[in-house]
């Protein structure tokens, strides 16, 4: 069977969501190409197809371009045809159909039983695509995808839940979102959370770090709570509490959480450490005591389940699909969101919890990840996605 | 006297312009940078000496610009093509080459820079060409820019005792520059003036009839602005039954994670974003809500709360920057401590109790300490008496 998977770059060895993805799907025979926008060149495992760019300050280079897309419509005219027959009958313009028409050329021109977008705003503009090439189409949905992008585009959505033929939602909160945008309730659907290598998990006794390590893993984005975080430490701070904490990851709120750092009077306590490669990160994880995810939301986050398999007391918000993976005083904490006060109470209550319980509830939260959150249990999930 | 005021675009920020028109009347004022729409001014001692922003144009204009500092003054010229060694590639150094020809052309007795980022660009000037550095310290670009940009911090640190002059918005703003080596001795606080019809525009204020408490924030989508703790404290006071209402008004698109935070909070009844407007109809609508609000992690000194005092509305400001200069509790305003929605809240609780005749006894107070301390005449004094004392 022959699957295409629409992603914007091939994903990096460290994102195992994706490559586990992949390669599960590879060991159960199913033929695999990657559609993206740019493709890092170390990427090999699996064949990749790259999507024509516009070359604006380049006139030569854009007509070579044109004319090979124009070659492949020739060739392909049946299946441009019936693609912009579909976008014409849905109601698009002309010229955004031929736009969409060029944009797509490498999945038009592609043989696939199944074209998978693995997230739903990259699929606007290609919801003829699967049809056009007499393949089924599936969508992966994604936190920003749900609750974020829709806010500033409202409809969005309406044509892609009209043509996808199987949804794969990360968490069963942003399910609910998509039947709240508008997804029919008919639509067949299976909810595959990430997973987390469980061979990188070493069972090794907790080490008590004095004073108390704080980390998160998060890009520099407001969408995950940092300023919120920060708040909340500097009241631990008030208090006359000593700890560390780092944030691995960049983004474009650098600037902002500098000033907020400095602002908070937290400069000798945060460190922006940067993006990290994943074995870095983990050994990152591993020097810390407390994991703190307080987004405003998230699809369901893999370094919690991380953080969670490598023992840490994990701390997050009720920001989408965190409750679900992280069930509050059971395997660690879930605190209203945008609520730096209740944040720094939890925090403070944990620290002051003793030993006893604090095991109890890390080993309960490795037990629920290594059960419930393992990379070949997600391996047979995605073979069963495409097969049933 | 030649004095150039270089805020990089013509035309610059309102209070930029004020300031360029007030220094007219008594000397001759170069404007340098790219031209973004076309400027003209009623005072023949403005000479707009601009960039264009169309290439063609661009390129004639600077060849001609060359020519004439090559025939007039070549020694001018040599300095000037060694500045441009430092700009890396064709394309870097044409644009330098077009804004810095200008400035060399008309050389003037002293370049005042608004924004400290371009001093890098600038201090060549006095280098090579003995002009006087003037520079204006102003919000972002000396209280978090250098925070979060260590390069800019050493720049800072290194060219800013070359400076003759420094001008602070605030006292709060003066002291901060001292972290980055400007001379205490050089800074001088000259507030921002407030037009004169702002304090003509004046009206008693009269609380309104209705249940619902409407409050205002003006200025664009930032982080900075700290719209987010305003809007968590329009969430409070919703839950504890208040009724009100918060219109931000906006130059920009809102931010994604302020049409976040409504839908989040449910608050889309309660919050109403308007685009901006010109400056006259914006006063007469300000003049109709009950009070602004400024929820800013960092200023120098707003323009906005002053203007607001000006007009006669009740203010609420965050103790950021410069604020505390002119936010005085029970006297101009009420003062919040920055990122907390629920001191906002209560301040709002509180200005909604109070009697009438005593918001006005505040608005009054408010506007006479802004009259008295952010009047034009006074703010373009200071200033031509900073460029007299610089020449010396």
């Amino acid at each position: 069977m022959r699957i295409g998977i629409v992603l914007a770059k091939t994903p990096q060895y460290s994102e195992t969501f994706f490559i586990s993805k992949i390669k599960g799907l590879q060991t159960n025979g199913f033929d695999i190409t990657l559609f993206v926008q740019d493709k890092h060149p170390d990427f090999s495992l699996c064949q990749v197809r790259i999507a024509p760019k516009f070359y604006k300050q380049k006139l030569f280079k854009q007509l070579l371009v044109s004319v090979c897309f124009l070659f492949k419509f020739l060739v392909y005219y049946k299946r441009f045809r019936r693609f912009i027959q579909l976008e014409q009958r849905a109601g698009r313009l002309l010229i955004q159909s031929l736009k969409n028409a060029y944009n797509n050329v490498h999945i038009l021109t592609a043989k696939l039983d199944w074209l998978h977008f693995g997230f739903a705003t990259i699929a606007i503009q290609s919801e003829h695509v699967a049809k056009a090439i007499g393949a089924n189409m599936t969508v992966s949905f994604r936190g920003f995808d749900l609750d974020v992008y829709p806010l500033k585009h409202p409809g969005c959505y309406n044509l892609l839940w009209q043509r996808v033929d199987k949804v794969h939602s990360i968490s069963m909160y942003l399910l609910q979102k998509a039947y709240a945008l508008g997804l029919p309730k008919n639509i067949p659907h299976q909810i595959i959370t990430p997973a987390v290598d469980l061979s990188l998990f070493k069972e090794e006794p907790f080490v008590k770090n004095n004073p108390v390590r704080f980390v998160t893993v998060a890009r520099l984005h407001w969408i995950k709570g940092l300023q919120a975080t920060l708040e909340a430490l500097a009241l631990l701070k008030a208090k006359g509490m000593d700890f560390k904490y780092h944030i691995i990851g960049d983004g474009p709120k650098y600037e902002t959480l500098m000033f907020t750092i400095h602002q908070l009077g937290l400069s000798q306590y945060v460190a922006l450490v940067g993006k990290l490669a994943h074995k870095e990160t983990l050994k990152e994880l591993a020097q810390a005591d407390i994991y703190i995810q307080y987004s405003y939301s998230e699809g369901f986050c893999n370094a919690v389940l991380e953080s969670q398999a490598m023992g840490l007391l994990c701390v997050v918000s009720d920001g989408g699909g965190l409750p679900e993976n992280v069930l509050h005083e059971k395997t660690g904490w879930v605190v209203e969101k945008g609520k730096p006060k209740k944040l720094a109470k939890t925090l403070l209550d944990i620290i002051n919890l003793s030993e006893a319980p604090k095991n109890k509830i890390r080993n309960q939260a490795r037990t629920r990840v290594i059960e419930a959150f393992g990379l070949e249990k997600q391996k047979m999930e995605f073979c069963n996605f495409f097969t049933t | 006297m030649k004095i150039a005021i270089y805020s990089g675009s013509i035309p610059s920020t309102t209070f930029i312009e004020n300031l360029i028109k007030g220094v007219a009347l008594e000397h001759e004022v170069l404007l340098f940078g790219k031209q973004t729409v076309p400027t003209k001014y009623k005072s023949p001692n403005i000479k707009i000496y601009g960039t264009p922003k169309n290439k063609i144009v661009n390129v004639m204009i600077t060849l001609f610009r060359v020519l004439t500092l090559m025939i007039l003054y070549p020694k001018r010229f040599a300095h000037l093509w060694k500045e441009l060694k430092p700009y890396s590639g064709w394309h870097k150094r044409r644009h330098a080459l077009s804004r810095l020809v200008p400035v060399i052309l008309h050389k003037p007795n002293i370049f005042h820079i608004q924004w400290a980022k371009d001093i890098k660009q600038w201090v060549f000037l006095k280098d090579k060409f003995g002009v006087k550095l003037l520079l204006s310290l102003r919000g972002a670009h000396i209280n978090y820019s250098p925070i979060a940009d260590v390069e800019l911090a050493n720049t800072y640190k290194a060219l800013f005792p070359k400076v003759d002059r420094f001008h602070a918005v605030s006292k709060a703003i003066a002291i901060e520059a001292q972290k980055y080596q400007a001379d205490k001795e050089k800074i001088e606080v000259i507030h921002s003036p407030i037009a004169k019809t702002t304090f003509d525009a004046f009206r008693v204020f009269e609380k309104s009839n209705t249940n619902c408490f409407r409050m205002v924030s003006i200025g664009r989508f930032h982080w900075k602005k700290g719209y987010s703790y305003a809007i968590d404290a329009v969430k409070l006071l919703k839950e504890q039954g208040v009724q009100v209402h918060y219109t931000i008004i906006a130059s920009n698109a809102i931010s994604e994670d302020i049409v976040f935070q409504i839908h989040q909070l449910g608050l889309e009844n309660e919050i109403t974003i308007l685009e901006g407007m010109p400056q006259d109809v914006l006063f007469k609508k300000v003049q109709r809500f009950d009070a602004v609000i400024l929820p800013s992690l960092e200023e120098g000194i707003a323009n906005v709360i002053l203007e607001a005092m000006a007009l006669g509305v009740p203010v609420i400001s965050t103790d950021c920057g410069g604020m505390t200069e002119v936010v005085i509790p029970n006297k101009t305003g009420w003062l919040v401590p920055v990122r907390d929605p629920e001191s906002i809240a209560k301040a709002v609780q509180e200005l909604m109790q109070m009697p009438e005749i005593e918001l006005q006894r505040m608005t009054l107070n408010a506007h006479q300490f802004v009259k008295k301390n952010f009047n034009a005449e006074a703010s373009i004094a200071q200033f031509l008496d900073m460029y007299k004392r610089v020449v010396g």
